[in-house]
């Protein structure tokens, strides 16, 4: 738009000037000098449009209209409307013409002159620039100083607009004090409001500093103390964090171990390969027996609960759930007892013997292979250690699922595979 | 069986009533606003000398009363001076229209084009003393009051000097025996019907006029307000504008009966071409006399029609046609038709009525550029309070939102 109005003025005044010419080789007038050209602006058609596009005008330069009828439909982002001549009139000159787009309200569309108007000897008025936003124009008024702030320590005495308070009037009644005192006494209320307080200091019966230093205090008081809150450091930088991480001490998982035998289990596949004559993997058993002893174990320590659960604690819903514990994922490590598995298979026996007195305190180094390699029928017999690696805070759990895995493998590990 | 004979023994008359309805409808009140006839010979040569103008036949239709006379007494200053406010309230209407769209008047403003007859005509048959109270489309009733166009449109804009400070805005107009300009639709009819109450009270010979709209017809109030004024027979003169539509709603799809100045049952109604001045001031003068002989109320109607929509935001067009707009503008607008009388009957000539029509334009456009010029309130709360009492007999303080917001005076 704003590129716009110099063109618009420069070509009105071009035809002004060719209308001016035209008139004086014409040397007459067919009707009296026109006075009343004005500018048609565009509209506001509803009190939130800022602006809109012109779809089409219903009159051409020159036509004329009576009240009523309609010039032009324009379109916002809402709706597209019909505008209404208010008056009859000439339309004398447009200058948006159809589908001009985003016309800002308040901007020349057009020129309209009066009925019976010499269109020929139109005087066009210069177009006013719309206010660019009446909140502008307007002089900033300075901000309003708050009514609470901290009083000077020595306030002039002023005239009280209020109605007295009925302490007050009642100490100056007591003490004969007229309205000429009222004025000498220094106010330290609200808004210059006589207290109490001040007339007692006026009479000399308290401090005269105790009013202001109360009213300094009280206002203190009643607002909130910011002035000390410093921004957040930034984050430090990223290598001096990992430094710190390696050189904290590393929260080292636990190994628990049990020892399993796996007589019950050898039993029991014997007699499916005697019966069925299927051949069940050790593995299947232990993976079966795994997946039973993973079922609810207790939360462990170091779990954080999710949104969902809080949310559901505080509905009082968490009951319900942990009555079916969490399922783990732990994975038992198999090592075969040197001494008490003599046919076991070379490849699984670890390179470094562990002493039973070390898996079970907890001390063995983690064994390599796991039950997840091939199983060999050589896990024939006797005694393995079933072992997991618990991070701290989760041995119970470890616990209960060692447990879990010796009971269901010593007592019925027929129960697994049927 | 006695219950369904008394039914079926009702029930007839009522068809016959309905029936007979139907046929009276065909002949009804005219909107036509040149329709008042005057012999050119008995127009006199001086502007102050009364002379006589035949109204229309189909002027009025009554209720329950004889229709007032078909003659009206008037001289040619009076009719030149109906003309000159009638185009001067159009002017300001279309002022107030053009200061809208360019978004200097902000909020609600309902123009009353096309229904300039009615507060005119009132106005000339009503003394200064009368009591005027009307509904939110106020601006003419205002002016005609003795309200000036530039604290009209001062008030339109909100500025200072306006009519009401600056803080009623359109709604909210306020002059000498004007008492509003009420937004509450309805709620003005049992103000006005307390008014008359005063004047009753106090002696005077006076009347209230009470206007209300074709909607508001259907609202309670107008009919506690009937009731009373009856009962304590005051001397009220309810006034339905019936515009043919409320807000958006032709007077058909919301009344049940739209006969409007039968809606006072035990009140005498009488309906008037509201578009035609001369008639308007012959029942209001009709109606005054009526009221203040101690009659009772009267329940006026009057026949208009409004060009625009119902409020600014009303494009107008969308539960109407632009054509029946375009028909009732062309051949039944107020001003025009009293333009064709004053012609016809010789009482002016050509170049007079289009020098009146240029001294009321002229005049409007210089009060609403001194009105855009007006100084805006200052935002105090001195300014925020004063009014709320007659001056002077303010109490101690009156309570803001919170403690610290309270106003002593």
């Amino acid at each position: 738009m704003v590129s716009l109005a110099p063109a618009c003025r420069l070509s009105a005044r071009l035809t002004v000037r060719q209308l001016r010419r035209d008139a004086t080789v014409r040397g007459f007038r067919a009707s009296a000098k026109c006075l009343a050209a004005h500018n048609f602006t565009m509209p506001a058609l509803s009190p939130t449009m800022t602006e809109g596009n012109i779809a089409s005008w219903n009159v051409k330069e020159g036509d004329s209209f009576a009240a009523g009828d309609v010039l032009l439909e324009i379109e916002t982002d809402k709706a597209s409307m019909d505008v209404e001549a208010q008056d009859d009139g000439i339309m004398a000159k447009i200058t948006q013409g159809d589908g001009s787009k985003g016309i800002k309200v308040g901007t020349r569309i057009g020129v309209i002159a009066e009925p019976g108007d010499d269109l020929n000897s139109l005087e066009v008025p210069a177009e006013d620039i719309p206010a660019k936003s009446p909140t502008k124009v307007e002089a900033p008024e300075p901000a309003p100083s708050t009514p609470s702030q901290a009083p000077k320590p020595f306030r002039s005495p002023k005239k009280q607009t209020y109605p007295l308070l009925p302490s007050v009037q009642h100490l100056l009644h007591e003490h004969g004090l007229d309205q000429s005192a009222i004025d000498k006494i220094t106010p330290t209320g609200p808004n210059n409001r006589l207290l109490k307080g001040d007339v007692l200091a006026y009479l000399g019966s308290v401090s005269s500093t105790y009013p202001t230093e109360l009213s300094a205090r009280i206002s203190k008081l009643s607002h909130l103390d910011l002035s000390n809150i410093k921004l957040a450091l930034p984050p430090a930088p990223k290598a001096t964090k990992q430094a710190e991480a390696a050189s904290e001490p590393v929260v080292e998982d636990l190994e628990i171990a049990v020892p399993v035998s796996m007589k019950a289990v050898i039993e029991v596949q014997k007699r499916i390969q005697s019966t069925l004559g299927v051949f069940m993997p050790l593995s299947t058993f232990i993976a079966r027996a795994t997946d039973v002893a993973n079922d609810s174990l207790p939360r462990s320590k170091s779990y954080k609960p999710t949104a969902d659960e809080l949310f559901n604690q505080v509905l009082g819903l968490d009951g319900a759930a942990s009555t079916n514990g969490y399922r783990g994922s732990f994975l038992p490590q198999i090592t075969a007892l040197p001494e008490l598995t003599p046919a076991l298979n070379p490849s699984l026996v670890p390179s470094k013997k562990a002493d039973i007195i070390d898996i079970l305190t907890g001390n063995a180094k983690p064994s390599k292979p796991s039950f997840s390699a091939k199983p060999s029928a050589g896990i024939s017999t006797a005694v393995n250690v079933f072992s997991v690696k618990a991070p701290k805070g989760d041995e119970k759990r470890a616990e209960v699922f060692l447990e879990r895995v010796k009971a269901v493998l010593e007592s019925e590990p027929g129960r697994l595979v049927l | 069986m006695f219950s369904r004979a008394l039914r079926t023994g009702r029930a007839a008359p009522l068809r016959r009533g309905a029936f007979l309805k139907s046929a009276l409808v065909k002949r009804t009140v005219t909107t036509d606003a040149a329709s008042a006839h005057a012999d050119r010979d008995a127009v006199p040569e001086e502007d102050d000398k009364p002379f006589q103008i035949h109204l229309s036949d189909e002027s009025f239709e009554t209720y329950e009363l004889d229709p007032p006379p078909y003659t009206l007494e008037t001289t040619k200053k009076e009719l030149k001076q109906m003309y000159y406010e009638m185009v001067s309230v159009r002017r300001m209407e279309m002022a107030a229209d053009r200061l809208y769209k360019e978004k200097k008047i902000r909020g609600f403003c309902h123009l009353s084009t096309g229904q300039e007859a009615v507060a005119v005509g009132i106005e000339h048959s009503l003394t200064p003393e009368d009591d005027l109270i009307t509904a939110y489309r106020c601006h003419g009733f205002a002016m005609m009051r003795g309200g000036t166009v530039k604290s009209i449109i001062g008030e339109l804009l909100g500025r200072r000097d306006g009519i009401a400070h600056g803080k009623g805005g359109s709604m909210h107009m306020f002059a000498k025996g004007f008492y509003g300009g009420n937004g509450i639709v309805g709620a003005q009819v049992p103000v006005g019907a307390g008014l008359a109450f005063a004047h009753k009270y106090n002696g005077n010979k006076n009347t209230t006029v009470a206007l209300y709209g074709d909607g508001a017809s259907n609202q309670g109030q107008v009919f506690e307000a009937f009731n009373m004024a009856k009962l304590w027979n005051l001397p009220v003169l309810f006034g339905c504008e019936n515009n043919k539509y409320g807000m958006g709603t032709a007077a058909n799809r919301s009344s049940a009966l739209t006969d409007y100045y039968k809606r006072g049952q035990y009140i005498p109604g009488l309906k008037v071409n509201g578009m035609d001045v001369l008639a308007v001031k012959a029942a209001v003068q009709h109606g005054k006399a009526h009221t203040t002989a101690g009659l009772g109320p009267m329940v006026l109607e009057y026949v208009t029609y409004r060009y625009g929509g119902h409020s600014m935001s009303d494009p107008g067009t969308t539960y109407r046609t632009r054509e029946e707009i375009q028909r009732m503008r062309s051949t039944q607008d107020p001003i025009a038709g009293l333009k064709q009388k004053l012609l016809e009957w010789n009482i002016t000539t050509e170049d007079e009525l289009k020098a009146i029509d240029k001294d009321a334009r002229t005049f409007v456009d210089k009060d609403v550029a001194e009105a855009e010029a007006m100084a805006f309130p200052d935002a105090t709360p001195q300014i925020l309070y004063e009014d709320i009492y007659v001056r002077g007999s303010e109490p101690q303080f009156v309570r803001g939102r919170t403690p610290d917001e309270n106003y002593y005076y």
